[in-house]
């Protein structure tokens, strides 16, 4: 025990002195000497610690930079440097600041889950419609930041398990499902006698089967056991409605409604609902629809508008009248059709064309693993690599005595791999393959495709002309929705939309869950990102503009007049609205409110963090928050001026309380509001920038005058979501000089994302 | 138990209302005669609440053993005189408000210091055993999953969301078939995680100084996963102690209702403790904004601990933080009434209760509302832990005495500046 204590202490010592080139050494005594003393072990003021020179990342060396030169530190109070010393450390610090070896912090990280859910779809060419490869993954815990950040994905041996067997599953699901012939297309018909029927009041019989309350479903007995060949399939369900009248008082259909039916998918636990189907009344009729079935997957039907739960009394009524009722009298599956064969997952995972492979030839297999491995990898394998699964795979033969057991016990440890698991990029350019994948995980959250291999594998990917080909091309896959939806929602902290829900009980906020809000306000802002990216629009549509996306759960809310329905539209705002750019989006009002009441301090930092890129400095630690009075005799302004009392609040208040105050029009679930109740108006007058403004509308003038202080955090945001880790200060310099370069094409953001993804923000690790 | 009793039993289950019919889980259990008596050994139980405790109803006004009872510790007044509640202690670091739940069982702020062992206290001693127990910890999230332990590699733990999950795990065995495939998968898993290991070691001569931790952490992993399987190996075929009854088995009732379930999870880990299923274990109140299901509550728990001082607010907060305290003393009358091989399983087990918040309306971290039962200690009643600077005392410092009489030999446990044996021993 003393022995390991000493071989620390040596080791740390041993550390701390290697932590460092040498031609930066003088920096380590002059932090100790001069700023440990508050920012070291025994104390962290403004949570920073200098005392270990490797943990000290680009963003603080930076700061540092800034601190010592402005001197601002140290504190006036507190023991000066020589202003000699002072200067010629400060050199040093600009020069670490700089250099990658000692500013980057690590890039090397796992595939999140959303990542490695689109890299295991890609990998094996699975079918999204039912199966989902990443069920079983814990979710990401991002503490700060983005999901792409390698310091947020930690791995844990209990994640590591979900990964082995997640990869197995999903193995399971696209390889070795069938015989090796090409199947042919059958009928299986199912009489009444095999079909059942859920939902509490429901019946069935040899005659027919028949559902009868709004969740019951008419499904097939021991489903999972009919589908042995994963396809298309035609569904064919011999249906009628009955006892329409019947059920007087509560009673479903509503008259001149027809009976609806819906035809959908059980598969491992989950459902999916494919088609809708209008009922007639007299005599069966054929309803007819396709399906995706994985093996083991089950059709079923439903009816959607039966009548709901009945109430105790109607109970016993019903054991006389008979409810309104869907029957169905028999079940076709027909399929399945056009397969492919060799099927999809069979020539993605092993990379064939028409010939299934022979495992028994050792040659075959190893052409197959390399196939595999290199995908997996997302690189070239080496020898020696490919050599240890092939060893791998045949002990895995011998215990097993199958060689498609040995494929996947094989196929799944390579995707346990840290390799797999695992984006590792080298310092400087990136390398073709490297390359791939920065470009792929950016824009599409998952590997890369097939041409954008054999472009690394020829190394064109790295010619300008050929790389801003790529650029586009990719730009315009459907794929891109996952850059638009990771990094947007992300960036806008809709990913915690909803985790303070109003309460349901209040009567005040009932329109959240009647219209569905939620949904509709993610979807609001996430179409927004994406008309301003695909239209090429200026980012500056983000502080300000004349239009939105609503549908008519948002109209509502807003209090928009609008004619379309569920589904959102682009929609021109009248003149002088409160809405236009995101601050007039109920998504963001509803994530800086607590489910109880609007935070204006939460919403001010928001505009100055999350916007504008300009956080304002932690509050000091000792001081708690102010206690929101609700009892409605002081208004929030009124409670924030405390604020101004002490001029260590003031000094950030000054700046965020009253953008919040502003943003104070708007109540929790993003509603228009001009006063509390009680007669207490909203004052919604402001000042930023020193510009002064009335309300919401003036503030998004100033803003939008801001653009290229926007434009420096959105970059910023941008590069730090692809690079999966915070920028060090030449990756700064790169951002400075793509903002400058923007405003002659008025900060379109297609424009920067493509300055972006040719700078070496990208190119460079 | 003969099989007229065990129908009575569930037609009194399914008759009577939800609280009554739920202690005969564990009475079953003690008149259960194919289970030993437990060994003589030190147990620990955390209970927190995401919402912290409203300090005016919480906190007695005086000190001492002979304190006035306030209204939330009420339930606790029956074991007066075997519990301390201490006034003036939390985690000096931390300063989070609503983060600071994340940090309540080691008192480490997040982010920062990232790398530095956060080990929680209950893990700590949970490590300290290893696989003695089937389980060497169990852990629970009431409402929502959320956590404060984090295992030796500085992983944050996953609670069960659901009695039927703990009860599973603790009571029901799997089929033959399903052990047969459990124990290839544990082989299959343990044959890769040799390959891979083998693999990114190859990868630990070249890779870079700022990709090292990462590399580590996706080791640590494996080796992890690997201990796990072990665990796993060693009880496979030891069959779990069994019960002749289900709580579930009454599909009428509202499992939702914290009145029918949260006393599930308590008799639940009685029983883990009664067969030496584990000896640590940690249920968590999660934060969310839904209604609590107790008669008399009618708004989301978030909107009422922002209570902004309404008195209707109060008092439903009231009635959720008394029920948490009624769980707690229901949960030592059954320790109380429980025999190891050494005496009185009370003696043996450390209950703790507290919350990350004092008062949640204020986002403040100071003055937890903190109180411990039981563990053998010499108990104080309401206990003021100021210091003699005025300061108060690091929560770590109870902890540290708790892992002490746990049986972890440590002097200080993170930021802990002494223990409180002074006090409690």
């Amino acid at each position: 025990m003393k022995f390991r204590t000493l071989w620390g202490i040596v080791c740390a010592i041993w550390l701390a002195a290697s932590a460092l080139a040498s031609e930066y050494q003088p920096i380590i005594p002059f932090l100790n000497e001069y700023c440990i003393s508050c920012h070291g072990p025994d104390e962290q003021e403004g949570n920073v610690r200098l005392d270990d020179v490797r943990k000290i990342d680009g963003a603080l060396w930076v700061e540092i930079f800034h601190q010592i030169d402005q001197s601002d530190m140290p504190p006036l109070k507190a023991e000066q440097p020589p202003a000699a010393l002072r200067e010629s450390i400060n050199e040093l610090i600009m020069a670490v600041s700089y250099d990658d070896r000692f500013t980057i912090t690590t890039g090397y990280r796992r595939l999140n889950k959303r990542e490695y859910h689109n890299t295991v779809v890609d990998l094996l060419g699975l079918s999204e419609e039912l199966f989902n490869p990443s069920a079983d993954i814990y979710p990401d815990e991002i503490e700060e930041g983005f999901d792409t950040n390698a310091e947020n994905l930690e791995i844990s041996n209990e994640l590591l398990l979900e990964f082995l067997r997640s990869a197995e599953k999903s193995l399971r699901t696209a390889i070795f499902t069938s015989e090796t012939e090409k199947p042919e297309v059958s009928t299986i018909t199912l009489p009444a006698g095999r079909l059942g029927s859920t939902g509490q009041f429901s019946s069935s019989n040899k005659q027919a089967a028949a559902t009868m309350v709004r969740d019951g479903t008419i499904i097939v007995k021991n489903g999972s056991q009919v589908i042995q060949q994963t396809g298309t399939y035609r569904v064919k369900v011999s249906a009628m409605g009955r006892n329409r009248a019947n059920y007087p008082r509560f009673k479903k259909p509503q008259p001149g409604e027809p009976f609806r039916m819906e035809l959908g998918v059980h598969y491992q636990g989950n459902t999916k609902f494919y088609q809708k189907f209008e009922v007639q009344e007299d005599g069966f009729d054929a309803y007819e629809g396709e399906v995706w079935l994985e093996k083991g997957a089950s059709p079923f039907v439903s009816f959607t508008n039966g009548q709901f739960k009945p109430r105790n009394i109607f109970r016993k009524l019903n054991q006389r009248v008979p409810m309104p009722a869907l029957v169905v009298n028999e079940m076709t599956i027909e399929g399945p059709l056009d397969v492919e064969w060799p099927p999809a997952t069979y020539k993605t995972t092993f990379q064939i064309k028409d010939r299934a492979p022979n495992f028994a030839s050792s040659a075959d297999r190893r052409v197959i693993l390399r196939n595999f491995v290199s995908r997996a990898y997302r690189r070239p394998v080496t020898e020696k690599e490919l050599e240890g699964y092939m060893i791998y795979m045949n002990q895995q033969h011998a215990k097993a005595d199958d060689w498609r057991e040995a494929v996947i016990r094989t196929f799944a440890a390579v995707m346990g791999s840290n390799d797999f698991l695992y984006l590792k990029e080298d310092l400087g350019r990136l390398e073709p393959f490297q390359l791939a994948s920065r470009l792929s995980y950016f824009l599409w959250s998952s590997m890369p495709d097939a041409e954008l291999f054999r472009l690394a594998s020829t190394g064109e990917l790295t010619d300008p002309e050929v790389y801003r080909e790529q650029i586009k091309r990719m730009f315009f896959d459907p794929k891109t929705e996952n850059f638009i939806t990771g990094f947007g929602s992300q960036w806008l902290s809709l990913t915690k939309l909803g985790e303070m829900r109003p309460d349901i009980g209040r009567k005040a906020y009932l329109d959240y869950y009647k219209y569905r809000a939620e949904d509709a306000m993610r979807q609001e802002t996430l179409l927004y990102i994406k008309h301003v990216l695909l239209q090429n629009q200026p980012i500056g549509d983000f502080l300000d503009s004349d239009y939105t996306f609503l549908n008519a759960g948002l109209a509502k809310i807003y209090g928009l007049p609008f004619e379309g329905g569920a589904e959102h539209v682009l929609y021109k705002l009248p003149e002088n609205s409160t809405r236009g750019g995101l601050l007039g989006h109920g998504s963001i009002h509803a994530v800086t409110s607590n489910g109880v009441e609007t935070l204006p301090v939460t919403r001010g930092h928001w505009v100055l963090d999350e916007l504008m890129g300009t956080p304002p400095p932690p509050p000091p630690a000792e001081v708690p928050a102010l206690v929101a009075d609700l009892t409605g005799l002081v208004s929030p302004r009124a409670q924030l001026a405390r604020h101004s009392e002490d001029p260590a609040c003031f000094k950030c208040h000054q700046h965020m309380d009253p953008l919040g105050l502003t943003l104070e029009a708007f109540d929790i679930i993003g509603r228009d509001r001009t006063s509390y109740g009680r007669g207490n108006p909203i004052d919604t007058s402001g000042e930023l920038f020193g510009q002064q403004f009335d309300d919401v509308r003036g503030l998004r003038k100033v803003l939008k005058g801001k653009e290229q202080l926007f434009a420096e955090g959105l970059v910023t945001k941008i590069a730090e979501y692809a690079k999966g880790r915070t920028l060090n200060r030449k990756d700064l310099d790169i951002v400075d000089e793509i903002v400058s370069g923007a405003k002659a094409y008025d900060y379109r953001y297609m424009n920067i994302m493509r300055d972006i993804l040719v700078s070496d923000l990208i190119l460079s690790r | 138990m003969n099989h007229s009793m065990r129908h009575s039993r569930r037609h009194f289950l399914r008759s009577a209302g939800v609280t009554i019919g739920l202690p005969f889980l564990s009475s079953l259990a003690s008149a259960n005669s194919n289970w030993p008596k437990p060994p003589s050994t030190k147990r620990m139980v955390f209970v927190s609440t995401g919402l912290g405790m409203h300090p005016d109803s919480f906190f007695p006004k005086d000190f001492g053993l002979d304190f006035t009872p306030s209204p939330t510790l009420k339930p606790m007044m029956r074991h007066k005189g075997d519990f301390t509640v201490f006034s003036r202690m939390d985690h000096p670091q931390i300063h989070g408000g609503h983060g600071g739940p994340k940090s309540f069982l080691n008192g480490l702020p997040g982010g920062a210091f990232k790398s530095e062992k956060i080990t929680s206290v209950d893990q700590v001693a949970a490590h300290s055993l290893g696989y003695v127990t089937r389980y060497p910890s169990l852990h629970i999230g009431v409402g929502g999953r959320a956590a404060s332990s984090y295992s030796e590699s500085g992983i944050r733990l996953r609670p069960e969301g659901s009695p039927q999950q703990l009860f599973k795990k603790l009571f029901v065995n799997d089929s033959e078939a399903a052990k047969k495939a459990l124990a290839v998968e544990i082989e299959e898993q343990g044959s890769v995680l040799d390959l891979v290991k083998g693999q990114a070691k190859m990868l630990e001569r070249t890779i870079s100084r700022i990709d090292r931790e990462k590399l580590d952490e996706y080791l640590t992993a494996i080796r992890d996963a690997e201990q796990r399987l072990q665990g796993l190996k060693r009880w496979q075929n030891v069959n779990k102690p069994t019960l002749q009854a289900s709580p579930f088995e009454d599909k009428e009732k509202d499992d939702d209702g914290y009145e029918f379930y949260v006393p599930i999870l308590f008799d639940l880990f009685h029983l883990a403790f009664l067969s030496d299923s584990s000896r640590v274990v940690t249920l968590n109140y999660a934060i969310h904004n839904n209604r609590i299901p107790l008669p008399g509550v009618t708004s989301g728990y978030h909107s009422l601990s922002h209570h902004g001082r309404r008195p209707d607010a109060l008092a439903q907060l009231q009635i959720i933080e008394g029920f948490y305290l009624e769980q707690v003393a229901r949960l030592i009358d059954k320790l109380k009434d429980s025999q190891s091989m050494g005496g009185s399983m009370f003696d043996e087990t450390m209950v703790f209760f507290g919350s990350a918040l004092s008062d949640a309306a204020r986002h403040s971290n100071r003055d937890l509302p903190i109180m411990i039962a039981g563990g053998g200690f010499k108990h104080k009643g309401h206990y003021n832990a100021i210091t003699s600077h005025k300061r108060q005392t690091p929560l770590n410092n109870l902890f540290t005495t708790m892992l002490q009489n746990f049986g972890v030999e440590i002097e200080k446990y993170n930021d802990a500046t002494g223990d409180l044996s002074h006090i409690l021993t």
